[in-house]
């Protein structure tokens, strides 16, 4: 009896020194939550990329930030009772365009979680070795919420808190402003020159970004970026900075671009093209 | 058997190197040797100073496993194997003796009894110590205490008697559990529960598991000296729970201890009757027209139609006990059974709990502890809110006498539910949790033979806890809409728990003045939880209940499962050495790696050190007689809690769902919490003074402390600019304080005079709680109400001051739109020169009130004379605030408009303006009165006797030297409440009864933190009778 009991209580005490292993119950292994090695994963890459496509729709079905992009084009202006909402983003220069208010600030929170999120993406999927046509499409995003941005605020940080275009894992409750060249030719040209290269000719999903639309927004981007260089209406930018390209160019060699690019998007439409009656 | 265990270590793969278990694993074999001798007999008598026998005296001969024990004559005859042989008699009470057999053949001994307070041992973890010899904060009470109260869990049989342990009823559920708080709140968002350690192995489970017949004593580390041997997790204090085992020679001893009561309802929660409410409404005049069910004749008291009128609490405890010479074992069995005065409302629980050790061979004993129990909870679904706030004059029956289904007030339409019809419909509504845990503890315990005083022990622990929760509400229940569809629910959650630790202790005493004790320990210890839930609606079948969810016709929705698996290694150091037993020290350390923090930041240290100086031993001191003891202690240690939980620092993504095109629906994932590495524990520091005195020849005992708790690096949530990707993440920032005092004294007033014997102890204390630092030199962080300077438990609120009387000036100034009887609050804005307020009543005049009490204690008496005995128990508080949602707007019971039942209050109009509570149908914020929350606060001083004990002993009369001991009672739980306000006011037991998030019509308006009165079910007051036997 003694000597079964022994037995027993060994044998068990032994199952868990065999079994447990020292190093290991100090590892985790999240089971129940997802955390960003999941972006490691071709599942976890495009559910990281539908998350970007989804971002668009807290922006675009944001009632105020929807009404903005026509109120504030030449198309209608600011009425008796206009706020904010409708002031803000006319071009009569009648509000002003900050991070904090409506409708401005909608994509003031919307479009650096997704920024962060993209670079979660990126930096995970390529060490994870995922088909860089999908990681092409977190370029795509990224550089489309910097464009976004560098048109709606000039200047903003590419550095969230972990370093340049990085993903952030130390937060910091500061942040330092980039320029706008900055800005357009370590983010956006970079992030979409890459998204041209790499993105199919046809949508991988119904909505999906292709090679042509990486082409008409890296277009767009050259035109205003070239535009800005010029300055024709002695415009102010944030922060301040000289109007000189930082890779040696000028607005004419970035018109050329934009060019070039439109020619090649509409001569290989792919997926998406110019409607017939253009 | 050897060879199996050779073949085990060579095996591939099992890495002999990896740990230091399976080293010490190796030591432990190499000592399992067996030895044989050879034996005479002698024979004797064991009597005490008065020359009574003692039977049950254990006697071993010293350096082997030889034992035996006296019979009821004191008799005895024991085997010695040479005649250098030495015995130890030790008897419980007595102090030990230790006589040389030289070449008597028959020894007669007597035993003195101890002197209790000296040879008190307590337990400090990781290893016992003599009460005089302690330097840390150790408080300590016998589980012959913890069952003076009649209780379902020690947390409730505990509260009020240990000075800086403050236990709060957090439900009035049957079965509930409290919350317990050592020396106030430290932390903000990370668990402020103490660890509890049963056996020795941390417990991962519910206080309510243990069945508080089975327990020995328990310890109470306070201060972070005492409780830095459990580092990591030190910081919220240990409680350590022993529980009874069998006694090596002693005879087998079989107790039973039961009792039943009657539950009777405290006081009915202080509604309005059908008169009152029918003035009411008409001094709103807000709801002119009564509603179809109702009339104002109709005098409905819906609560006596709800209640039970009594409920009973049972428990039946089994045990049997007792030894060989070589061993020991307790068994035990129990039944524990609390109905509710809510129908169909009950808490059940088996336990079983058994013990045994064996001496294998002179140095090597083993041993297993298992605790287990099954419990049950049913009728958790059952609130009281419908209850209170239905019209008093409505009619529930129809013209024929049925019941009716709804009745319908002039607003509202309320389904009604009475005792008959909640028993009725038990298998159509009804919530069941089902528990089953079970607690395992195995030890080896090796003297090391060749050098004296060394000990290696191996403990393992291992637990498994389940809980399985099943819901079914019928179609209709609780519906004003008769067809609203059935729905049904079902939960589990399981945790899985290993604990292993390998001690080394060397405990010796050189040149009869230094006294040493070294323990050296390695632990490691991991513990699993996973759950997951599921529901659906529309039940097909009502006899489905929640047993067959895929049947349902309706929606099935599958919760989010939960997983956490967590663990920790640690090695720790302690060093107690006493020189002539008057200058004592203790130096500990401790290092623990968690998994919870990220590589890098896994391990930490905590150092913590004590000293004491027991003044009585002193030479100088010799002559001063009315002093027997006198000890002085100062301590230091750091801890800290296990603020950050599982996976915590990876970082976290959240879902976001999508569709490309019509049918194509994905869900993506984007980063909601950033990685941080960086993120730590919650350091404590406290620095510990200490005094503990006996004077008179121990009549009068006590411990006085004070000490001080600094609390850094507290996990707060810091909000980032929104160029961080995430809007805000948690970093240890916080700085908290807790400072206070503690007191607790003994007195026995008479010591068996002419029969009479009386004791007195009470305690008290007093902690100063207050937040030292927020984020980043914030002062004020007003959504959550943390001020710095104020207690972690902060209202902030306007203050009430009284109410707007008639010609009260600057009425439509201060309160634009108010109303003469409204609340009055206190305004903190400027005055212009003519003594005009300069602006309304707003936000900037609300204030910061402090939550916790200024004193709390406890007190217990004893009186006996010759067989009878009376106990009282009893707590008390003095000042802070009590917050009564019944009261208050959140409850959504004070409304004072008529609309549905009110709290019974004394309220303003024109003939009665000094009333306490404004003018019903006044100015309204929502569907309260304006500054309605202020009602809800009170003084919370009270000072309650929880029970009151009148007890006979049949052994001084009946059944005299029989060895059957007898022992009956009669209990009065709850009798009585004094000096509160609240209970003044309303009638009830003015102890809280909810979290701050429950119970409430609006529950998301206080922190879960700040306990409530709400709307729980009630408060009882509880007759037990009950019988201790033993044989």
């Amino acid at each position: 009896m003694k000597r079964i009991h022994l037995n027993i209580t060994l044998s068990i005490w032994l199952g868990m020194v065999v079994f447990s292993g020292c190093k290991k119950i100090l590892e985790e292994e999240p089971r129940s939550l997802f955390t960003p090695d999941y972006f490691k994963t071709v599942t976890g890459v495009n559910g990281g990329l539908t998350a970007m496509y989804g971002h668009l729709r807290n922006m675009y079905g944001q009632a105020y930030y929807y009404n903005s992009l026509i109120t504030g084009t030449d198309e209608a202006t600011w009425g008796k009772d206009a706020d904010g909402n409708f002031k803000d983003m006319d071009c009569s220069g009648v509000g002003s365009i900050l991070s904090t208010s409506y409708p401005s600030s909608v994509l003031w929170g919307e479009a650096f979680p997704n920024i962060n999120t993209a670079s979660g993406v990126i930096e995970n999927a390529s060490a994870a070795g995922i088909a860089s046509s999908l990681v092409a499409e977190a370029r795509f995003f990224r550089a489309f919420d910097y464009f976004l941005l560098v048109q709606t605020f000039g200047g903003v940080p590419l550095d969230l808190g972990a370093g340049p275009l990085k993903f952030n894992t130390s937060p910091v409750r500061t942040s330092v402003r980039n320029t706008v060249p900055e800005v357009y030719t370590k983010a956006v040209f970079p992030d979409l020159l890459t998204a041209v290269a790499d993105l199919p000719v046809a949508a991988r999903v119904t909505g999906g970004v292709t090679k042509t639309l990486a082409r008409l927004y890296l277009a767009k981007a050259y035109l205003t970026y070239g535009w800005w260089l010029q300055n024709p209406n002695n415009i102010p930018t944030y922060p301040a900075a000289n109007r000189t390209d930082p890779d040696g160019h000028d607005a004419n060699w970035y018109f050329q671009q934009a060019y070039d690019v439109s020619t090649a998007a509409i001569e290989s439409p792919g997926s998406y093209g110019l409607v017939d009656t253009y | 058997m050897r060879n199996e265990f050779l073949q085990f270590f060579v095996k591939p793969g099992a890495g002999l190197s990896k740990c230091l278990a399976k080293l010490s694993l190796i030591a432990f074999f190499a000592l399992f040797v067996v030895a044989a001798h050879a034996q005479t007999q002698v024979k004797g008598r064991v009597v005490d100073d008065q020359g009574k026998p003692l039977p049950g005296v254990s006697i071993l001969v010293k350096g082997t496993s030889t034992s035996t024990t006296t019979l009821g004559t004191g008799n005895f005859s024991i085997a010695v194997p040479t005649s250098n042989s030495v015995l130890v008699f030790s008897y419980i009470g007595f102090t030990s003796r230790e006589v040389p057999v030289r070449n008597q053949t028959e020894i007669n001994v007597t035993l003195l009894p101890s002197a209790a307070e000296l040879e008190q041992v307590v337990v400090v973890g990781y290893g016992t110590q003599r009460k005089e010899s302690v330097t840390g904060s150790v408080a300590n009470i016998s589980g012959d205490r913890v069952r003076e109260i009649p209780a379902p869990n020690v947390a409730q049989a505990i509260q009020g008697r240990i000075a800086g342990v403050n236990i709060s009823q957090t439900s009035t559920k049957p079965g509930a559990t409290m919350q317990i708080l050592i020396r106030g709140q430290r932390s903000l968002s990370a668990s402020n529960d103490p660890l509890v350690v049963l056996d020795g192995i941390p417990f991962p489970g519910s206080i309510g598991d243990i069945n508080p017949n089975d327990i020995k004593s328990l310890d109470i580390l306070k201060d972070a000296s005492a409780t830095a041997i459990y580092g990591s997790r030190g910081a919220n204090g240990v409680i350590l729970i022993t529980t009874n085992r069998g006694q090596q020679g002693a005879p087998a001893k079989v107790s039973y201890n039961s009792y039943t009561g009657l539950q009777t309802l405290f006081a009915k929660y202080p509604m309005m009757d059908g008169p009152e409410f029918v003035a009411l409404r008409k001094a709103a005049g807000l709801f002119t027209t009564n509603g179809a069910d109702e009339s104002n004749d109709v005098n409905t008291d819906w609560q006596d139609l709800f209640y039970n009128k009594s409920a009973v609490v049972t428990s039946h405890d089994v045990g049997v006990s007792g030894g060989s010479t070589t061993g020991s074992y307790s068994f035990g069995g129990g039944y524990y059974q609390n109905q509710s005065l809510i129908p169909t409302q009950q808490y059940t629980r088996y336990s079983m709990k058994a013990s045994m050790d064996q001496q294998i061979a002179s140095f090597l004993r083993i041993g297993f502890t298992t605790n287990n129990n099954y419990n049950l909870s049913e009728g958790n679904q059952l609130g009281v809110y419908g209850i209170l706030s239905n019209s008093p004059i409505a009619n529930p029956y129809n013209a024929d006498g049925s019941l009716k289904r709804t009745i319908r007030m002039p607003q509202d339409e309320s389904w009604i539910y009475t005792r008959e019809l909640t028993k009725n419909l038990s298998d159509k509504w009804l919530n069941e949790t089902r528990g089953f845990a079970t607690y395992n503890s195995f030890y080896g315990e090796v003297n090391i033979p060749w050098v004296k005083g060394l000990k290696y022990r191996t403990n393992l622990g291992l637990d498994f806890i389940q809980s399985n929760n099943g819901n079914y509400t019928g179609v209709g229940i609780g519906s004003a809409t008769a067809t609203t569809v059935s729905t049904a629910g079902v939960s589990n959650s399981q945790t899985y728990h290993w604990t292993l630790e390998n001690l080394l202790t060397y405990d010796r005493t050189f040149s009869e003045k230094h006294n040493i004790n070294v323990v050296a320990l390695y632990s490691a210890e991991q513990n699993k939880f996973n759950s997951s839930s599921m529901s659906a609606r529309d039940i097909p079948s009502d006899a489905f209940q929640f047993y067959n969810l895929g049947q349902a016709n309706g929606e099935l929705t599958i919760g989010n499962g939960d997983y956490r698996l967590s663990g920790l290694m640690s090695y720790m150091g302690r060093v107690m050495y006493a020189y002539d037993n008057r200058y004592l020290i203790s130096a500990t350390i401790r290092s623990d790696a968690s998994s919870r923090l990220a590589p890098g930041h896994k391990w930490n240290t905590y150092p913590a050190v004590s000293v004491g100086w027991n003044l009585m031993n002193e030479n100088f001191m010799k002559g001063i007689t009315a002093i027997d003891r006198l000890k002085i202690r100062v301590g230091y240690g750091q801890t800290s809690n296990q603020a950050v939980n599982p996976y915590q620092t990876l970082g976290l993504l959240s879902s976001r769902p999508y569709n490309f095109g019509d049918n194509n629906y994905a869900t993506g994932y984007y980063v909601s919490q950033l990685p941080s590495p960086g993120l730590g524990w919650e350091y404590s520091q406290t620095w510990n003074y200490g005094l503990d005195f006996s004077l008179l020849k121990s009549r009068l005992t006590g411990t006085f402390e004070y000490y001080v708790t600094n609390t850094k690096d507290i996990l707060l949530g810091v909000a980032l600019p929104s160029t961080a990707g995430v809007g805000s993440y948690t970093a240890n920032i916080g700085q908290t304080q807790n400072k206070g005092w503690e007191l607790s004294v003994n007195g026995n007033i008479f010591n068996d005079k002419g029969g009479w014997s009386w004791d007195v102890g009470f305690n008290l204390y007093a902690n100063r709680n207050k937040l030292v630092a927020l984020a980043s030199g914030q002062t004020r962080d007003e959504g959550n109400a943390w001020f710095v300077g104020h207690n972690i438990n902060a209202i902030f609120d306007f203050e009430k001051v009284g109410l707007w009387q008639a010609g009260d000036p600057y009425l439509n100034v201060l309160e634009p739109g108010g109303n003469v009887g409204m609340v009055k609050v206190k305004y903190t804005g400027d005055f212009d020169a003519t003594g005009k307020p300069t602006r309304p009543i707003g936000a900037a005049d609300r204030q910061i009130m402090d939550v916790d009490p200024k004193l709390s204690g406890g007190f217990n008496t004893r009186v006996a004379y010759k067989g009878f005995d009376l106990n009282v128990v009893g707590l008390f508080k003095d000042g802070g605030i009590l917050l009564s949602t019944l009261y208050g707007s959140s409850g959504y019971l004070n409304l004072l408009s008529g609309r549905r039942n009110n709290v019974k209050v004394d309220y303003w109009t024109p003939e009665n303006t000094g009333a306490k509570y404004p003018k019903p149908g006044g100015i309204a914020s929502g569907d309260n009165p304006k500054y309605g929350s202020t009602l809800g606060y009170f003084d919370a001083s009270f000072l309650k006797i929880r029970t009151i004990s009148l007890g006979y002993d049949f052994n001084r009369s009946l059944l005299k030297d029989s060895r059957l001991k007898l022992r009956m009672y009669l209990t009065v739980q709850n009798p009585f409440v004094m000096f509160s306000p609240y209970h003044r006011e309303s009638g009830m037991d003015p102890e809280t009864n909810s979290y701050g998030d429950e119970n409430a019509a609006v529950a998301s308006v206080y922190p879960r933190r700040i306990l409530t009165i709400g709307t729980n079910t009630p408060s009882t007051r509880n007759y037990v009778a009950g019988l201790n036997l033993t044989f």
